[in-house]
């Protein structure tokens, strides 16, 4: 089962890039906070449509909602901040160190909040981050100095 | 000083995949997609009033450039269906190999009017070096 799941995780970074590779696009044509205003309101329609059809879970959810802690809900505005800074940032430091220290970022926090969800944190586990750390660096230094050489 | 933004940024999309992941184990996976989405459109609304950039749109870009919003309900609707089973970590991990593969894709087939760049085998290392990190991760 859990292969499946890995898989839906997989199939997702393959969606966000084809996302924003067109989303980013669709920036410099239109500017990007137009592009990101069309992502998420289509998005907002999608999914609430989604919501609607599936109609079992529409009554309990959003009976539940009322429960939820409020932080829960600030999901969307920081998708929001993601998209101010990384406007900010990529054009700031070179493209290199712009992927690897927001990687770095998200294992660091990701590492934090499972460690307070109960995933308790190993060695084993910053062996395994270290691994992805130089596999994405190499890569990511085979595009610059590509990029250079064109 | 601009590292630090990047290490905030990254730890930002951890927050947020964990965020809307918990929303929707409290509702159900449509109605937290939704809402994160209502959410982000009001902000980015602000955003577009706020910092007005005024761009015409000059290449005039096929109306399906304007329908990302679908791969987004879709982002978040996987997002929240593995992140209960997954944890954090290995979720961002494995989006980030994805991300890997379909740039390789997009690059080597010059998709999406990206040029075409030939890639390949070097970066072969590097993706399997991705992959067995995120197996030790699982497996630890």
């Amino acid at each position: 089962m859990i292969i499946v799941y890995g898989l839906l995780a997989l199939i997702a970074g393959v969606v966000i890039t084809f996302s924003s590779t067109l989303n980013a696009q669709l920036g410099k044509s239109i500017g990007t906070y137009k592009a990101a205003l069309y992502h998420n309101s289509v998005g907002a329609l999608l999914a609430t449509i989604m919501a609607i059809f599936t109609l079992r879970d529409l009554e309990s959810g959003f009976k539940s909602l009322e429960q939820v802690p409020l932080y829960l809900y600030s999901g969307g505005l920081v998708t929001v901040a993601v998209v101010i800074s990384t406007i900010r940032l990529v054009p700031k430091i070179p493209i290199i160190y712009t992927t690897l220290s927001v990687f770095i970022g998200q294992f660091l926090v990701g590492f934090i909040i499972d460690w307070y969800m109960g995933i308790k944190f190993s060695i084993g586990r910053m062996v395994g981050f270290l691994i992805i750390f130089l596999g994405l660096a190499l890569n990511i230094y085979i595009e610059v100095q590509k990029q250079s050489n064109s | 000083m601009y590292y630090i933004f990047g290490l905030l940024v990254g730890g930002m999309i951890a927050i947020m995949v964990s965020v809307n992941g918990q929303l929707a184990v409290h509702t159900s996976i449509y109605i937290s997609a939704s809402i994160v989405h209502i959410i982000a459109s009001l902000g980015t609304l602000m955003l577009t009033l706020l910092y007005p950039q005024e761009k015409e749109d000059r290449d005039r870009l096929p109306i399906y450039y304007y329908l990302t919003g679908v791969l987004g309900a879709i982002i978040i609707v996987l997002n929240n269906v593995t992140f209960k089973e997954l944890g954090v970590s290995i979720t961002v991990a494995l989006m980030l190999l994805g991300q890997m593969i379909a740039s390789l894709f997009i690059d080597s087939y010059g998709l999406l009017k990206m040029k075409r760049v030939k890639t390949g085998r070097e970066k072969a290392p590097g993706l399997i070096m991705m992959v067995i990190g995120i197996i030790v991760i699982m497996l630890n």
